[in-house]
C-alpha cells in the first residue's frame, strides 16, 4: 500500500535538524580538544593539587650552645592545633563546631573565632589555634581526624630554653617569627617562602642561614575526602648546624644578676635635684680584648624568649612594644646609644700624648672651673676641686678642668695653628673604632657618632645658628660629652685596644659551627679592626707604645686611693687580679646621667674587658662598678665581697 | 512507490528502485536475515565500554566487592538483551494496537510512584523483588510509541491544530507526572521528543514555536514562583556560573571539568583516575561516567566513544530512512532524538558546556532501567529495519 508523497518542507526540517544535532557534536568535539589537549596540562597540574598534599617536613632548627657547649637554645615538638580553612568553610554549624573544640582545648570561643575570621588568614595556610596542647586531649583528637577533617594535629618542633633561663642572653639568641618582607627579598634564592618561619632577632636571625636545615617533605595522596590514601614521596629533612657561642653562660647569668641588681641600687640614690634616680635601662658586656670574643652581654629590660615560641601572642607584643616600657627588645650593647662622659676621657688622653701636649707628669691646677680664653665669660665647671693634678692623676680622678684643657688646645690649634686639624680629636677617635659599626655579629648594630664641623653643618642644615662650630664643642667632646655617641661595644673595644697595648678585634659571639652530629665545621674568624700603635695606620695617626703606657698606667689607680671607683673596688683583691678602668657619668639633655664603668682584668695581662652602662643611673663609680665587680669576681672566680657603693664622676 | 526521508541521505532513489523491488520481495519474506549487525555491535561495544568504565570507577564503592556494580549492570544487559530479542519478533506495527495499553501502563506506573513519593518522599523506582523499575525511563518510550502512532495516522493534515493539539495533550500528563517526581532530566528528554517529532512530522511553525517559546517560559515562571527544587536552580546556577559556589553543585562541575581535562591526549590509563579514584567528581558511575572516560582514556579515548556514538546514530537515521513505512520513521526518528539528546546533554554537562540535569549516558552509565530501555530502542530500530522489505 504505497504511501503518498512526503512533502518537501518534511525534507527540509529534518536536514535542519541533524544539522543542528552535528553541530552539537561539533562543540563537544571542539571543546573535548580545548579541555583535553590545549589546557589539558593546567587541569592536569589541577588534579594533581586535588590528588596531592605536599607536608613540609620542617628541618630541626640547629642548637646553640655557649661556649662550654651547655646548651642555651634546643628543641622540642609543640603538640599544636590548627584549623584548616578550605575544610573548616565546608562546614555547616560553624558556631557550634567552635564550641566543641573550645570546650576540648579550654579555650573561648570567641578567641577561635577571631583567629579564624582573621584578616591575614590564607585559605590554604593552616591557622594555629593552640600551641602546647595537653597530650591527652592532643592524641584524642588525632585519633579522630574522621569526625574533624576541620582540625589539624600538629607535633609543631619549636624552640626551648633550658628551665629557667628563658631570659637568658635574650638579646644574644634573639627569637623567631614570621620571615619579614626585605628578609623574604633576600633569601627567595634560598628557597625561603612566605610564611617561613625565621631568625629575627639575635644569633637566630645572623646565623640563619647556619641554624637553618634543609626542610624535607612529603607528598601523600587523598582522596576527595582529604583521608590518606598512600605516600607517594618522601624526602627527609636534613638538622641546621650547631653553633656554640662565646658566651659563658655562667658569667652571662652573672652580668645580667648584676646588671639589674645595679639598676636596684642606682633607683635607691637621688639626683642633685633630689629625685630618685629612674634606671631605666642598661647593658653590660663582658669581652675578651684578645681576640674580640663576647663573654657576656646583657641588657635591661629583657624579655622572655618563651613567649616567642611558635607566634607571640599579640597582646604580649605590644606590651614589648610599649614605650612606657623601653623597648626590652633593643639590645643595648650594641643598638644604645649614649654620650661616653668621662669614659672617653683615655681617647681625649691618648690623642694629647699622641701630639705631644702632655707627658704622665704635666702638672695641671684645678680651681673647679675651667675659663681660659673663650670660656672666660662662660666658664665650664669641674665635678670636683682637684687643685693641683698631674696628668695621670687627672685620669685617676676624671679632672673636667685638664680634659677641658686638652680639648681646647686641639681648637686653637686648629683655628690658630694649623687648619688642617679640623677633626684631629675625632681621629683619635674614629682611630678607636668610634663612630663606625664594629661590625659584631648581630643584626642591626648602631655605628654611632664623632661629631665634626662638617657633621655639625649638614645636620643642622636650615638652622644656620646651630651650623658653626664653636670652641665649646671641642671642649665637650674632650669630656665625651655633647654630641658624641657611642654604644656599650665599641667602648668596650675602645678599652681592649689600651688593654691589649694596641690592636683590637671585631667583637663577635659566634664561636664556631658545629654539624648536627657534632663536628666543627668551621670557627668563626677572628678580625683584627686596628691597632693605635702601628705608624701605618690609614688615618696617619698612632700613639707609640710608651704614651699607650701613661693611659695604661692610670687606669688601675681608678680602682683604689683617690680613684672614682676606689670605694666599690675595697676588699677586691687587686694586688692578685688588678683592674684598670674608667669611671663615667654622662649628662643628658632632659634626662639624669648616665653612669657608665669601663675596665679591664688583669692589668697589664687583661683577659677580661667589662662595660657597664646605665641609663639615667647616676655616677658611674657608684652605680656602674659595683655590677662590674660583681662580674670581675665571677670571671675571676672570687666569692663575692661586700664594697661600700660611693664614688665620684 | 513510497518516497522515504532518505533523499536527504541518499538521493540516487531512482537507481535503485528497480533492484529494489527484487529484493524487497524476496527479502521480506525472511526478516531475521535482514538484522543490522553493525547497529546491534555498535550497540553491545557502547554497553561493555560502559561496563569496563563502571567497574573502573566503581571498583572501590563497595568494600569487598569490586564488580558490585557491574554485576547488578550485566543482570540489566541480560535482561535488556531478552527484551531487545523480544521486541524484534513481532512485526512493529502490532505496536500501534498495543499504544494506547502501554500508554496506561506506564502512566499507572507513574501514577503508583508518584502516590509513594507521598509516602517515602522523592522516589523515582518501583522496587519488585530484585527488580527496581524506573517507569520514567520507559515513559520516554511509551511517547515515543503514542507520538509516531498519532503522527502517521495524521499525516495528511499534519499543520492543523489538532494535530498539534492532541499530541501535546497526550504526552503532558506524562511529562508532568515526571516532572513532579521530581526528575528534571527526564521531562527535559520526553519534552524534546515532543518537539522533536513535532518538527519533523510538520506541525505548524507558528504553532511549535509557541510551544517552545512557552516552554522556555514555564521554565522561568518555575525560578520565579519557586517551583523547582532548590537543588534543580543550584544546578542550573552552576552552569551558568560554576565558580558561584564551589563547594555544592559548582564543585561537581568543576571537579567534572578537572577529571576530564586532566585526562590529556591520551588518559590516566583504566583504573588510574585520580579525580574518580579519589571520590572528587560525584555519581561517576551514572551521570557522570563520561568524566571517568575524559580522565582515564584522554581524547582519543573520548573520541572513540564519540566516534560509536555517531555511528550508533547514523545506523538509526539510516533504519528510519529505509523504513517500509512513515510510522517505522517517525519510531526511528523518535528513538534518534532521545539518544541523541541524552548523548550531547550528558557529555556537555560534564564539561559545562550543559546544564546539570541528571540525564544518564546512554548504553554506558550505570542504571538498570535505562540500560534495558536503550536496548528495547535497539530491538525496536531492528525491527524496523529487518522489515524494511516487507510487503502491506
Amino acid at each position: 500500500m504505497p504511501e503518498p508523497q512526503m512533502r518537501s518542507g518534511m525534507v527540509h526540517r529534518l536536514t535542519i535538524y541533524i544539522f543542528f544535532f552535528a553541530a552539537f557534536v561539533a562543540v563537544i568535539f571542539v571543546r573535548l580538544w580545548f579541555l583535553q589537549v590545549v589546557q589539558g596540562p593546567q587541569y592536569k597540574a589541577l588534579a594533581e593539587g586535588n590528588r596531592i598534599r605536599e607536608i613540609s617536613l620542617e628541618a630541626q632548627r640547629g642548637y646553640i650552645l655557649d661556649r662550654n657547649e651547655q646548651k642555651m637554645v634546643i628543641n622540642r615538638l609543640a603538640l599544636s592545633v590548627f584549623i584548616q580553612p578550605t575544610e573548616f568553610d565546608k562546614l555547616d554549624d560553624k558556631q557550634a563546631k567552635v564550641e566543641e573544640l573550645a570546650h576540648l582545648l579550654e579555650m573561648n570561643a570567641e578567641d577561635i573565632t577571631e583567629k579564624v575570621q582573621g584578616a591575614d588568614v590564607q585559605q590554604h595556610q593552616p591557622i594555629l589555634i593552640k600551641k602546647d596542647v595537653k597530650p591527652d586531649v592532643w592524641f584524642w583528637i588525632a585519633e579522630r581526624q574522621v569526625e574533624y577533617p576541620w582540625v589539624s594535629t600538629v607535633e609543631l618542633p619549636v624552640r626551648d630554653y633550658p628551665a629557667g633561663e628563658e631570659s637568658r642572653a635574650s638579646h644574644v639568641l634573639g627569637y623567631l617569627g614570621e620571615i619579614s618582607k626585605s628578609q623574604l627579598d633576600q633569601l627567595k634564592s634560598k628557597g625561603y617562602k612566605l610564611g617561613d618561619i625565621v631568625g629575627t632577632s639575635g644569633v637566630e636571625a645572623y646565623y640563619e642561614s647556619e641554624l637553618r636545615g634543609d626542610n624535607g617533605y612529603q607528598s601523600v595522596e587523598v582522596n576527595a575526602q582529604g583521608v590518606p590514601l598512600r605516600e607517594v614521596e618522601k624526602v627527609d629533612p636534613t638538622p641546621g648546624h650547631t653553633l656554640v657561642l662565646t658566651i659563658d653562660r655562667n658569667v652571662q647569668q652573672v652580668a645580667e644578676k648584676a646588671l639589674s641588681d645595679a639598676m636596684a641600687l642606682a633607683r635607691t640614690k637621688s639626683d642633685t635635684e633630689g629625685n630618685p634616680y629612674r634606671a631605666s635601662a642598661g647593658a653590660a658586656v663582658v669581652l675578651d680584648p684578645r681576640n674580640g670574643e663576647v663573654i657576656a652581654m646583657a641588657s635591661e629590660p629583657s624579655f622572655n624568649l618563651k613567649k616567642f615560641v611558635g607566634g607571640i601572642e599579640q597582646q604580649e607584643w605590644d606590651t614589648l612594644m610599649n614605650p612606657a616600657n623601653n623597648y626590652p627588645l633593643n639590645n643595648r650593647v650594641i643598638v644604645g646609644l649614649y654620650p661616653p662622659g668621662s669614659t672617653f676621657k683615655v681617647v681625649t688622653a691618648l690623642a694629647s700624648l699622641g701630639e705631644h701636649f702632655v707627658t704622665a707628669g704635666s702638672p695641671f691646677y684645678c680651681n673647679g672651673v675651667f675659663n681660659e680664653g673663650e670660656f672666660g665669660d662662660y666658664p665650664k665647671t669641674c665635678w670636683s676641686i682637684h687643685s693641683n693634678i698631674d696628668f695621670t692623676n687627672a685620669i685617676i680622678q676624671s679632672c673636667d678642668t685638664v680634659f677641658y684643657s686638652l680639648g681646647y688646645q686641639f681648637y686653637r690649634n686648629w683655628s690658630h695653628v694649623n687648619p688642617d686639624w679640623e677633626n684631629r680629636l675625632q681621629n683619635y677617635a674614629k682611630l678607636l673604632g668610634l663612630g663606625t659599626w664594629t661590625g659584631i655579629d648581630l643584626p642591626d648594630e648602631q655605628p654611632g657618632r664623632v661629631p665634626t664641623p662638617q657633621w655639625k653643618f649638614d645636620f643642622n642644615k636650615g638652622f644656620p645658628e646651630y651650623q658653626s662650630w664653636y670652641p665649646g664643642d671641642t671642649v665637650n667632646m674632650a669630656v665625651g660629652q655633647g654630641d658624641m655617641l657611642v654604644t656599650p661595644i665599641q667602648l668596650a673595644d675602645v678599652y681592649a685596644a689600651i688593654a691589649n697595648g694596641g690592636p683590637f678585634f671585631k667583637p663577635h659571639v659566634g664561636k664556631s659551627i658545629l654539624s648536627w652530629q657534632g663536628d666543627k665545621l668551621q670557627d668563626i674568624p677572628i678580625e683584627q679592626l686596628g691597632d693605635i700603635t702601628n705608624p701605618t695606620n690609614p688615618t696617619g695617626l698612632s700613639i707609640t707604645p710608651q704614651e699607650l703606657d701613661v693611659v695604661q698606667s692610670a687606669l688601675p689607680g681608678v680602682v683604689q686611693g683617690k680613684g672614682t671607683a676606689a670605694s666599690t673596688f675595697q676588699n677586691f683583691p687587686l694586688a692578685s687580679i688588678p683592674v684598670a678602668g674608667k669611671t663615667g657619668t654622662a649628662e643628658v639633655a632632659g634626662k639624669q646621667t648616665t653612669a657608665w664603668f669601663a675596665c679591664y682584668a688583669p692589668a697589664y695581662n687583661a683577659q677580661y674587658v667589662v662595660v657597664v652602662m646605665i641609663e639615667e643611673g647616676g655616677h658611674g663609680g657608684a652605680v656602674a662598678a659595683p655590677a662590674a665587680r660583681r662580674i670581675l669576681e665571677q670571671l675571676f672566680g672570687l666569692p663575692a665581697t661586700d664594697f661600700m657603693s660611693s664614688g665620684g664622676d | 512507490m513510497p518516497e522515504r526521508l532518505g533523499r536527504v541521505l541518499s538521493p540516487k532513489v531512482k537507481e535503485r528502485k528497480q533492484t529494489d523491488m527484487l529484493a524487497r520481495q524476496i527479502m521480506s519474506a525472511m526478516p531475521l536475515r535482514n538484522v543490522d549487525l553493525v547497529l546491534v555491535g555498535c550497540a553491545l561495544f557502547l554497553v561493555g565500554f560502559g561496563m569496563l568504565m563502571i567497574y573502573s570507577s566503581t571498583r572501590m564503592d563497595v568494600p569487598g566487592n569490586p564488580t558490585h556494580y557491574v554485576m547488578r549492570q550485566i543482570g540489566s544487559l541480560v535482561i535488556g538483551l531478552i527484551l531487545m530479542a523480544v521486541f524484534m519478533l513481532f512485526d512493529y506495527r502490532r505496536l500501534k494496537v498495543a499504544t494506547p495499553f502501554i500508554y496506561g501502563l506506564v502512566a499507572l506506573l507513574l501514577i503508583i510512584v508518584f502516590l509513594t513519593k507521598e509516602a517515602f518522599g522523592s522516589q523515582r523506582w518501583i522496587t519488585l523483588g530484585p527488580l527496581t523499575i524506573q517507569p520514567s525511563e520507559f515513559a520516554k518510550l511509551a511517547v515515543i510509541l503514542v507520538l509516531a502512532n498519532f503522527f502517521s495516522e495524521n499525516r495528511q493534515e499534519p499543520d492543523t491544530l489538532r494535530s498539534f493539539a492532541v499530541p501535546v495533550l497526550w504526552t503532558a500528563p506524562i511529562i508532568l507526572l515526571i516532572f513532579l517526581q521530581p526528575d528534571l532530566g527526564t521531562t527535559l528528554v520526553i519534552t524534546i521528543i515532543l518537539l522533536g517529532l513535532l518538527f519533523l512530522a510538520g506541525a505548524k511553525l507558528r504553532y511549535w514555536s509557541a510551544l517552545t517559546v512557552g516552554g522556555a517560559a514555564c521554565f522561568a515562571m518555575g525560578f520565579v514562583f519557586h517551583i523547582f527544587q532548590q537543588y534543580q536552580i543550584d544546578r542550573f546556577m552552576a552552569f551558568l556560573k560554576p565558580g558561584l559556589n564551589p563547594k555544592d553543585v559548582g564543585y561537581q562541575l568543576v571537579q567534572s571539568k578537572i577529571a576530564v581535562g586532566s585526562g590529556q591526549l591520551l588518559g590516566k590509563g583504566l583504573t588510574r583516575g585520580t579525580q574518580i579514584g579519589g571520590g572528587f567528581v560525584p555519581v561517576h558511575s551514572s551521570d557522570f561516567i563520561f568524566s571517568v572516560i575524559g580522565e582515564e582514556l584522554g581524547f582519543v579515548g573520548a573520541l572513540i566513544l564519540m566516534a560509536a556514538f555517531c555511528f550508533l546514530l547514523w545506523r538509526t537515521l539510516r533504519i528510519a530512512n529505509n523504513a517500509r513505512d512513515y510510522y517505522g520513521s517517525l519510531l526511528g526518528m523518535g528513538i534518534f532524538t532521545m539518544l541523541a539528546f541524552q548523548l550531547v546533554v550528558n557529555v556537555g554537562m560534564t564539561m559545562g558546556i550543559m546544564p546539570i540535569t541528571g540525564i544518564p549516558l546512554p548504553f554506558i552509565s550505570s542504571g538498570g532501567s535505562n540500560l534495558m530501555v536503550n536496548l528495547i530502542a535497539v530491538g525496536l530500530l531492528e525491527n524496523i529495519y529487518m522489515r524494511r522489505f516487507a510487503q502491506f
